[in-house]
This record gives structure tokens, sequence and C-alpha cells, in this order.
């Protein structure tokens, strides 16, 4: 992965830039000592580090919008950052470039019962949202693994899932209304406590366009009621293509789990030695199903799924009985990145969507690439959407391993992509998979999502060097294709 | 019928029947500088301000399903196919389109569908059509075929122009296939009807339910004047207002919270069952309980569900009307006489927290009749970016949601 460039003559105006910032922002918000600026050098992708030229903490849209400005009249590139938990470097500094921190605007502005949402600043954390409406029995529905850390602000750029999206959908599922300022610092509103946008869904484009289009400054999220009971099955296969089976047959019974996990040989072993969630060690593969709703439906259901997993080959068959329980089940699953440094230094994470049907062959040829790069990988994979998180584990003290890591994590994805799925299903693009996005998409593809951001961001100016491999100039991508060399068809009256 | 147009048009109509067509099409409008009007099966073709183009560009023929995987939950479909035969299509494998598409008509295809983002009484539960579009297939205005998305539930990778498409009634660019996810169809309903209650009765329960953990996949309040659906009769009085809350799930679920909601809202007259309950949902859907008279023009506001009765009284208070609520009060479908003026509808509903569309007009519209809710001078810059961005020469239905776009 190569970091861009950084331009020399934007470089040169590195004073220039804090000073018209100190000039505009209250004193505090603008960062430019080097030993200030660390804390700011990479998000959750520790490999790729990089010093912003300085880093602004505005504590409001309107501080957004000035420094926007600012950035704007100055022509410095500008990446916004949300809490730094990013798995993919959407939020990895640019060396020419300002760093924005969400992190102050941290207010929930209004929870709102009767029409069943919260207005909410970026800087507030996932967790957060469903903690502050506890007591009414309500919750925010997606819930990514970083949720303890992770910002609504972050979650709306890289459109984040979570073990539940299933059922209830990931982030642009859940959104009813966003303030974002552009690239040129105006600050505009879409949605809002209705279930309709105007006309254009622009709320949709912004969701998961990774900083590259606007800052989001504002967030209304959808609140859903707490169901009466959720209870969680485990259940042990000999098999991971056993227990992918067995997740094709739930869903061909008519039904939607809030949530289905599946842990492999590896996954198990170390996410039991860290959690003690009682994962059986040794079994080659656990799915752990979870209903949620009315309690006279959770019971049927899970009776109806137990008698499905007996017949797709479940060898032991675990039923939360409370909510304890219920929660021991997934603190193992939950814990699955952070057990892997039990067993690694460091792993590499990856996070294709794949169909499910393609999912032994998926498994087979990981086998044959963990021999071939003599890499162990463990597989967590969120059965339900097809979301696969094999985990790469390497040793970065070891000369060559890092970049054997990133080559098999090529392979992996691509191979995602052979088998038709996607290169990421809810890390994002990023700085990571950037140049593989040529691989899953062709070139007319790519110019239709780099027109759009042409018609946010001209300039481009917002988290240049994200998403895309070569970026053209937006005079560039303006001109009209001419096919072939010539814009003359025949009258074609013949359909 | 499908690719007649009144006899009173001279447009000429192009069928293509792939996307390569499609592209032939739009490179031979683009030369002959001659607009486009895309069409599914004409159902919604009133939808929308009146596009100035010499032919019409059909999808009709381009039908049928591309690939279907039931187990992964997601169908790939061309955009002509009609909705009523994907739907069953779906059926046979117990699955749906959870958004509920009103049909309105049955030429209504899948294409047009989406292109109008037009989500039914499930929208409360299950999300719109945006929702469920995962990705698509089309040619831009540029002639070129473009894909978004993917044939996955879940994916992230690049912009999400599925929904940009979602919507966008068919001004940014043809959709020549659509990938689509489909859910389970419940096993079981029912529908809970209250008879009686005023316009804030309703609500307040409406809004009581959509707070329940009951998982109400259907919320709709028929004020009195309403064209009640057939199953109904017997449950209420003529005179008398209906509330309906539906319950879908496995048998003993549904008997659980259809219980459980008639305790919430200390009143019954009746439940509906299976067949009867599907059939006053597609009555809601279809608009069955307002027939437009002469004169009156058809409207839908989207807004947050506590502003729904007040503006309903405003709008009464300024003229005669008849209309009713949806998605548990976030939705009004209202009819309004021809002299109600578009730009104080719009200012209304913006004032309420949401926003107005001008579905069927009465008349002929003028040029200046706002159909689609006025944009802020930044949100209305960006429309015309991305418009220019994917029609830069305007050439597919040009001016169907505003001027220039």
């Amino acid at each position: 992965m190569e970091l861009p460039k950084p331009d020399p003559q934007r470089l040169a105006k590195k004073e220039q830039t804090a000073q018209a910032l100190l000039a505009e922002l209250p004193s505090g918000t603008v960062l430019y000592a080097e030993e200030d600026l660390i804390a700011y050098q990479c998000d959750g992708v520790s490999a790729y580090r990089q010093t912003p030229m300085a880093v602004v903490l505005p504590g409001s849209t309107g501080e957004v919008s000035r420094a926007m400005k600012i950035l704007h009249e100055l022509q410095i590139p500008v990446v916004p950052w949300g809490a730094g938990t990013g798995l993919s470097g959407g939020a990895l500094p640019l060396a020419d470039g300002v760093t924005i921190v969400l992190a102050r605007m941290n207010k929930i502005l209004e929870i709102d019962y009767e029409n069943r949402c919260a207005v909410l600043e970026p800087g507030v954390t996932n967790l957060r949202i469903s903690e502050a409406v506890r007591h009414k029995d309500f919750y925010y529905a997606p819930d990514p693994s970083s949720q303890i850390a992770c910002s609504i602000g972050g979650n709306v750029a890289e459109n984040s899932g979570g073990v539940h999206c299933l059922k209830y959908g990931v982030t642009t599922n859940n959104l009813l209304g966003l303030e974002v300022v552009l690239a040129d610092g105006e600050v505009m509103r879409v949605g809002g406590k209705g279930m309709d946008d105007a006309a254009y869904d622009l709320m949709g484009v912004l969701t998961g366009s990774e900083g590259l289009l606007a800052i989001v400054t504002e967030v209304t999220v959808r609140l859903l009621r707490k169901p009466e009971l959720a209870r969680a099955m485990l259940a042990v296969f000999d098999s991971v293509e056993g227990s992918g089976q067995a997740v094709a047959d739930i869903i061909a019974g008519g039904m939607v789990p809030a949530g289905m996990e599946i842990m492999d040989k590896l996954a198990i072993e170390a996410t039991e030695e860290y959690a003690q969630s009682g994962y059986p060690v040794g079994a080659e593969a656990i799915l752990l199903v979870e209903f949620d709703g009315p309690e006279s439906e959770v019971e049927y259901l899970l009776g109806k799924t137990g008698e499905v997993l007996r017949k797709a080959g479940a060898t032991e068959i675990r039923v939360s009985s409370s909510e304890e329980e219920r929660l021991k089940l997934w603190a193992g699953r939950k814990a699955a990145f952070p057990a892997m440094g039990r067993i690694s230094p460091d792993y590499y994470c990856m996070d294709g969507t794949i169909p499910r049907a393609a999912l032994p062959r998926v498994l087979g040829e990981i086998r044959r690439l963990s021999d071939k790069y003599g890499l162990r990988v463990a597989n967590v994979f969120h059965a339900g959407d097809g979301n696969l998180h094999p985990l790469v584990l390497y040793d970065s003290n070891k000369p060559g391993e890092l970049e054997k890591a990133e080559d098999m994590g090529t392979e992996i994805l691509k191979l995602c992509v052979d088998v038709g799925g996607v290169l990421t299903g809810e890390h994002g693009v990023g700085v990571e998979k950037r140049d593989l996005m040529s691989y899953q998409f062709g070139e007319n593809d790519l110019d239709a999502m780099q027109r759009v951001k042409c018609s946010f961001d001209a300039d481009s100016l917002l988290n240049p060097g994200k998403m895309f491999p070569t970026l053209h100039r937006c005079a560039e991508l303006g001109k009209m294709h001419v096919h072939g060399g010539k814009l003359l068809f025949p009258d074609i009256e013949r359909f | 019928m499908v690719n007649q147009l009144p006899e009173h048009e001279s447009k000429s109509i192009l069928q293509p029947s792939n996307a390569e067509e499609v592209q032939d099409c739009v490179m031979a409008a683009l030369s002959n500088e001659a607009p486009l009007e895309v069409m599914g099966g004409g159902s919604k073709r009133f939808y929308g301000r009146s596009v100035e183009a010499p032919r019409v560009l059909s999808l009709a023929g381009m039908k049928g399903m591309v690939d279907y995987q039931p187990h992964e939950l997601i169908a790939v479909v061309r955009p002509g196919t009609p909705l009523a035969e994907f739907e069953n299509t779906l059926a046979e494998s117990g699955q749906m389109l959870a958004f509920e598409p009103p049909h309105w008509g049955a030429a209504a295809t899948i294409g047009g569908a989406v292109a109008c983002n037009l989500s039914g009484p499930r929208r409360v539960k299950a999300g719109a059509a945006r929702d469920h579009l995962l990705g698509f297939q089309a040619v831009t205005g540029r002639g070129d075929i473009v894909m978004g998305g993917g044939r996955v539930v879940k994916n992230v990778t690049g912009y999400d122009l599925s929904k940009l498409m979602c919507g966008s009634f068919g001004t940014l660019a043809v959709l020549t296939e659509l990938v689509l996810k489909v859910l389970p169809a419940a096993e079981n309903e029912r529908t809970v009807v209250l008879a009686g209650l005023s316009d804030g009765e309703a609500l307040a329960i409406l809004r009581e339910a959509a707070r329940s953990p009951y998982e109400l996949s259907g919320m709709a309040h028929l004020p009195v004047g309403m064209t009640m659906p057939a199953p109904v009769a017997g449950l209420a009085a003529g005179d008398e207002s209906m509330t309906f809350l539906r319950i879908e799930g496995p048998a003993p679920s549904v008997a659980q919270r259809s219980e459980q909601v008639t305790q919430m809202a200390k009143r019954q007259t009746g439940f509906l069952e299976q067949g009867e309950s599907r059939e006053v949902w597609a009555a809601i859907r279809e608009l069955q309980p307002l027939p437009l008279q002469d004169g009156e023009s058809l409207w839908r506001i989207t807004l947050p569900p506590t502003s729904s009765a007040a503006i309903m009284d405003i709008l009464r208070g300024k003229m005669p009307l008849r209309g009713f609520y949806d998605w548990g009060g976030g939705l009004i479908w209202c009819a309004l006489p021809a002299s109600a003026k578009a730009a104080d509808v719009h200012r209304f509903a913006l004032e309420a927290g949401g926003y107005a569309r001008l579905v069927r007009a009465s008349e002929e519209l003028d040029g200046k009749t706002q159909v689609f809710p006025p944009l802020a001078p930044t949100n209305r810059n960006l429309h015309v970016q991305l418009k220019q961005a994917f029609d830069p020469n305007g050439i597919l239905n040009p001016g169907r949601m505003y001027e220039g776009i």
C-alpha cells in the first residue's frame, strides 16, 4: 500500500494554514505542534501511519463550517475523524492535510420517544445511544463490535454493521436525517424525522461514503423498542461447511434470526482462552443463533431451529436459559478480534462478503492459501448475511510477514469477488482495499462513483487517497465519452 | 395495457430487450438531441412533472428473473418484470418483497416501483424500497453501462449508488437489472380493527403501538368518509372511522401479540384473519379508500408521526380534504381540490418537518407547479450536479422531478 505523496506546496503552507485556523477558531481547538499530533497518526489499522499537518477539534457545526471554508480557500485536503476505530484506514491522516476530529461534538441533542428517534452530535459513541434510552426499553440497532468506542458520525461514514444486521439492517437502514458540512463549508440537511427524503436520496449516498463527500455534523437515528425476549443457541458441528449448510436450512425454513455467527476451530480456541464462554474447544465449528421478539415467537423459533440444526448434523445444541447465559454465549464472539492477540502478535482482518453457497469453496481456498503463505487463519463469519472475517495471523517483527499477510489478504478478497461477492461487507474500502476496487468494479462503474465525488467535492479536498485507486480530475471526467470516435448512431425505430 | 399510449399522444416507442439495446437508444437520443421518456409499465406515469420527449423508452420488453437464490435472500430481476408476476414467483418460495410496493395497476413493473421509491404499509417495520435495492445495472444518460452495489445482502464497497437510483424517477440512468433483497413471508397474519376513534385518539394509539414491543407491520387510520375495504363490513357502522393494526409472524406469536395490542388499545372491534387481513392491507396499499374524484389531486405527505394530525387540521381549515394515515401517522395520503396551491401544501409539510409530493394532479400540470418538495439552495445545487454527472445532456426524463432535473 502506497501512501499518497504529500504536495510540497501544501506542506509549505503549514504555518499559514495553522495561523488561519487559529485566527478563526476558539483557542485549544487547533493543534499543530508535533507532539500534539502523535495521537492522531493512525486509526484502527495501525500498520499505516502518518502525521497530519494539523488537527482541528471543532465544538460545533459552525466551527466545522468555518474550518472547512478556510481549508477550501487554501486548498488544503481534509481527513474527517470520528473515534479513530475504523478498520480500513479510512481516517489515516495526510501529511499535507488537516484532520478534523469530531470527538468533542458529543452531545445527545434530543431524544424523541413519540417519533422514536434521537438527534445526536457525531461524536456520540454508538453504545451511548442505547444506554441513554435503555431506561425506556429502547435501543439503537446497529452494534459494531467496537460500539463502546466508535462514534455515530464514523458509523454513518462507514455504514457500519454489526452482528444483528440480518434482521435490523446496517446504519443506512436506521437513519432518518443528517446534517453535513460540504467541502466548501456549506451546511446541508437531508431527511429529518420522517421516513422519506425530499428527492434524490442524498442521505443514502452520504452514508458509507467514507468521509469523501461531506463531514457529518448531526445524525438523527431511528430508535427501536427492545424486544420482549432474546435467546441464543449454540450448535456444534463437525465441519464449517456443515454449519454453513445449517444456516441455509434455517433461512429456507422461513426464519430470519436476529443474528447468526459461525466460528471455526482456531477462532473457538482463541476466544475460549480469552473470554471463557464455554465454547467446545477442539470442535471444528460452532454456530451461534439468536432470536429476539415476543416470548411466544422466540420459543417457537428456537424449537423449529433446534430441529433444523439436528437434521443438519449438529452434534450438540445449547440454548441460553437466562440473559446472563445469553450474554456469555456472545462474549466469546464479541471478543474474537482482541482474543487473537493471545495467540498471535498481530492479525490482519479481512471483511469480504460472499454468497453463502460459496462458503465451502472459499474456506477450502483459504486453507490452501494458509498453507501456501505459512500463516494461520482463524475464521469468524456473519453467516446470515455472508460477511466473512478471516483473521490472518502474523508477526510484524518477522521481516516480510506483514507483506505476506497483506498479499494473502489480497488473494482472499479477490476470491470473494470471484465467487460473486464483494471486497468489504462492513469495514469500508479506505486505503486498505483501495487498490482492489478495480478488481470488483469496471472502469465505467468507478467513473460513475467518481462523478458522484465530483458533484460533492469538485476540488477533491475531502479524504483524497481513500476508496479510489486513481482519482481523475473532475474536469476530465466531465467530458462526454465518445464511443468509437463518433456519437452518431443510426436512427433506431427497430425496437 | 403495457406499451400503449393514449391515442392523442404521438410519441413513438422504443422497446429494447437488453442493456446494449438500451445503450443504443441512449446513444441515438444523444446524437439526435432527442430526449427519452423512460417508462416501465406506465402505471405511475402521472407521478412527476410532464416530460417533454418525442420518444418513450419502454422497459416492458425486459422481463423475467435473471437469478433467484431464496437461501441467499436475493433476486436479480429485469426492470420490466410485472410486479405481480415477480411477487408470485417469490411467493412460490415462501418469500416476499418486504417493502410491499404499491402497484396502482396491472401494468406495474418492479423497475417502476424502485424508480419511484414507493413503499407500502410494511415500510414501518421492514424499511422502504431504497432499503431493499442491493445492486443494479443501468445505462446512464452518457450512454455508459454501469453496475452498482452487489449481489449480496451486506456490502459497503464504494458509494451506495443503489440509493441514488432508487427514487430518482429515471432521471439519472435507465435501470436494466435490479438486485433486490427478498425475505421470508410471514406464516400468519391478523389485523386488529378499532372503530369510531377520532384522528387524535387513533394516532395516539398507533404511536403507542409503534413504541411497544409488539412489532406491528401495518398501522393505518381511515377517518370517516373513506371507502372501506369489503372485509370490514359489519365491524363498524358506516359513519365510523377505522383503525388497523397488522400483526404478522408464527401463529403463537400472532395470537400473543394481538391480545397484547387489544389490551393496550383498551377497546376492540374485531380481528381480521389471514386472507381478509391481506385484502384490507392490499386495499390500503392501492389507495382504494381514496378514489379520486373529478377535480381532485392526490398528495402524499411524509412527516414525523406526531405532526400528522396537526397538518391534516391545517389543511382541513383551508380547503375541503379527504385523506387517511398510514405508517403509524408517518404518511398521509390526501385528495385536495384543484384550487389547492401546491406551494402552500409544500410549505405546510416543510413547516411540520416533512415533505409533500403531488402524486397525481387533477389536470395537466403547468411547468410551474412543484410536484416534489422545494429544495434549499445547497440541496438543489447537489441535485443539479448529480443530474449533470449522470445525464449531462438532459436526455433521460428531463424535467420529471424539477425544472432541468
